[in-house]
């Protein structure tokens, strides 16, 4: 019952941030609508054809009643129809995001993995030379490389690694030379290509699951489990076991909600790198004011996060035993 | 004043972090009264190489990149600053508010932070300011922490729920207080510590929001910021390519790593100024 609960609550959710995003460009000084459809009429297409014209684009037929196109365009969007890019005439926004999503999802999930892993060993260690001056040292190293946006760090590497040294490319997914699909030469060349925007990730992102391993590592310390367990002259590696599976639990939550920032950040990663992800396609789509794509990427990761948060909350009361539904 | 002498010298970390913080408000407060005339355009000078004329070289148009630094630096910890207070000022009021004022309240207010708190800030915070437009600095900031108050209004309505068990509220409730005689004596002195730290990180996250904001060219360019900086370095004026304008790169980049770094090593100095208890413990 009470994940009926949740993923209603999920859906609720996807649907007021959809509703949002509509109003939002709907009701904005100067709305897109209108602008399209003058624009189109001024070049001298007849009113209905123009009607017509911008329904395909924007899901939208201008001279309704807000509330009407509301409706209408809820109707759409359920049949997986998010409308036409204004800059790439005549094609569908839903195809845009499917081709940029896959890039977005496998980098995202590397980096995300790789500063867990290193955040994680980091937090140990810090927690446990706690006293001493390589534990502050982690602890401010951490911290700083949480602090630095993103594209600072994007942009340096770029300048460092493609433009004077040339061992990696500047952008793109994939060489020209080789063909996308289940094979070596891909493969190679997509890992190649993959390993800067990666890096980005890895370099801003660990820094935050270092200090949080520390905070949850230091509490798990104080508790009186660990002091029972030592007490009973347990072997060192058994501890660590208790440790470990203890204080890593909290941080499981924690792993899902970064997604949002993760894919925030894409935007400045994939901007920088040129890397034809989704972030790439919101930054370029905000550009060039092309509304239909910039809902569609707003709407699709928005859902996609509340999504992994909901299967995080499963996975999370079968990993935590202490969690009964 | 010796107090927070006395609690910075504890760490050499805390006193790098204060002396960056320092130079860049100086920079921030009187840059604009050294240089006050408008930046020169220099054509016979492109992309020179630092020099005592200029410290750190001049860009694609013969400016001086040290003075485009020091311009940038006032709107940026400007607005930063402002959007930190903002940030600080809906997140407690939120945060107290469902913590406080029983379960409807509660309930409504956690779902919409829930709900702000899973989409994409920095998704949310482009779409938004393409839409409803840059007019100013003050529109800026309050987009830059209405995108930002979910993560502090969780962290003080879970502070609020566990605080109105201690027996320090008890006992005000039970000498017959009111609810906001506890609320604002009892409750809200407590919280202030953290506050005044998330204060800090609250600083950080929007310098992230608004110099990227400017970075990606999405804001009507105002000159003179270092993500403006940045995006022309890297984007239109092709200076990334050419290795003779380093600096002109390099220099955004290293002002905002400074900047970031100071406060970032600041942050447990104002933890420990603000809270009476940790520094008792030394």
């Amino acid at each position: 019952m009470k994940w009926i609960n949740r993923i209603i609550m999920a859906i609720l959710t996807v649907f007021v941030v959809a509703s949002l995003t509509f109003f939002l460009v709907r009701l904005m000084p100067g709305s897109p609508v209108q602008v399209m459809y003058l624009e189109l009429i001024q070049k001298g297409i007849p009113a209905n054809q123009a009607m017509n014209q911008v329904n395909i684009i924007l899901n939208v037929i201008p001279n309704e009643p807000l509330f009407q196109q509301y409706i209408h365009w809820l109707g759409q969007i359920i049949h997986g129809d998010m409308g036409q890019s204004i800059q790439q005439t005549g094609v569908p926004v839903i195809r845009l995001i499917f081709n940029a999503l896959p890039w977005t999802l496998i980098t995202v999930a590397i980096g995300l993995l790789i500063s867990f892993f290193i955040g994680v060993l980091l937090g140990v260690l810090s927690a446990f030379v706690r006293e001493r001056w390589t534990s502050s040292l982690i602890d401010n190293i951490g911290s700083v490389a949480h602090a630095i946006p993103q594209f600072v760090t994007a942009v340096a590497l770029l300048y460092i690694f493609s433009v004077l040294v040339h061992w990696f490319p500047s952008s793109g997914a994939y060489s020209i030379e080789v063909f996308p699909g289940f094979n070596g030469p891909f493969i190679m060349s997509f890992l190649y290509h993959m390993a800067l925007p990666v890096f980005t990730y890895v370099l801003t992102g660990f820094g935050a699951w270092t200090l949080q391993m520390k905070a949850s590592t230091v509490s798990v310390l104080k508790e009186d489990f660990m002091m029972a367990a030592r007490l009973r002259g347990l072997k060192q590696n058994t501890i660590m076991g208790y440790l470990g599976s203890n204080s890593i639990l909290p941080l499981f939550t924690g792993l899902m909600l970064s997604l949002g920032a993760m894919f925030g950040g894409s935007v400045f990663i994939e901007g920088t790198y040129a890397f034809p992800g989704i972030g790439n396609l919101l930054a370029t789509a905000i550009n060039t004011r092309d509304y239909p794509v910039m809902q569609g990427c707003f709407i699709l990761t928005t859902a996609t996060i509340i999504f992994a948060n909901l299967i995080a909350d499963f996975a999370y009361t079968k990993l935590d035993p202490r969690i009964t539904d | 004043m010796r107090l927070v002498w006395k609690v910075l010298k504890r760490r050499p970390s805390r006193l790098v972090g204060v002396a960056f913080l320092l130079l860049f408000t100086l920079m921030a407060i009187f840059g604009n009264l050294i240089y006050s005339h408008a930046l020169n355009v220099d054509p016979n000078n492109i992309y020179a190489a630092p020099s005592w004329k200029h410290i750190l070289g001049t860009d694609y148009a013969g400016r001086d990149v040290w003075e485009q630094i020091v311009r940038g630096s006032t709107n940026v910890l400007w607005v930063a600053a402002l959007a930190a207070c903002f940030t600080m000022a809906l997140g407690t009021i939120i945060g107290l508010a469902a913590g406080y004022l029983g379960r409807v309240v509660d309930a409504i207010l956690m779902r919409i932070t829930d709900l702000f708190l899973t989409i994409p800030s920095v998704a949310l915070l482009l779409i938004l300011a393409v839409t409803l437009g840059m007019s100013n600095m003050v529109v800026l900031a309050l987009l830059l922490s209405l995108t930002s108050w979910g993560g502090l209004a969780r962290a003080i309505r879970s502070m609020v729920l566990s605080f109105r068990e201690r027996s320090f509220v008890e006992v005000s409730r039970g000498l017959g207080l009111g609810r906001w005689h506890i609320l604002l004596h009892d409750i809200l002195p407590n919280l202030m510590p953290f506050v005044w730290t998330h204060l800090m990180l609250a600083i950080t996250g929007a310098i992230y929001g608004e110099v990227g904001l400017f970075f990606l060219g999405v804001v009507p360019f105002k000159a003179n910021n270092w993500g403006v900086m940045m995006n022309f370095a890297t984007g239109s004026s092709g200076a990334m390519y050419s290795t003779q304008s380093f600096m002109f790169l390099a220099a955004p980049i290293l002002a905002i790593v400074l900047l970031q770094t100071g406060i970032v090593l600041c942050v447990d100095a104002v933890n420990e100024l603000a809270d009476p208890r940790l520094r008792s413990s030394h």
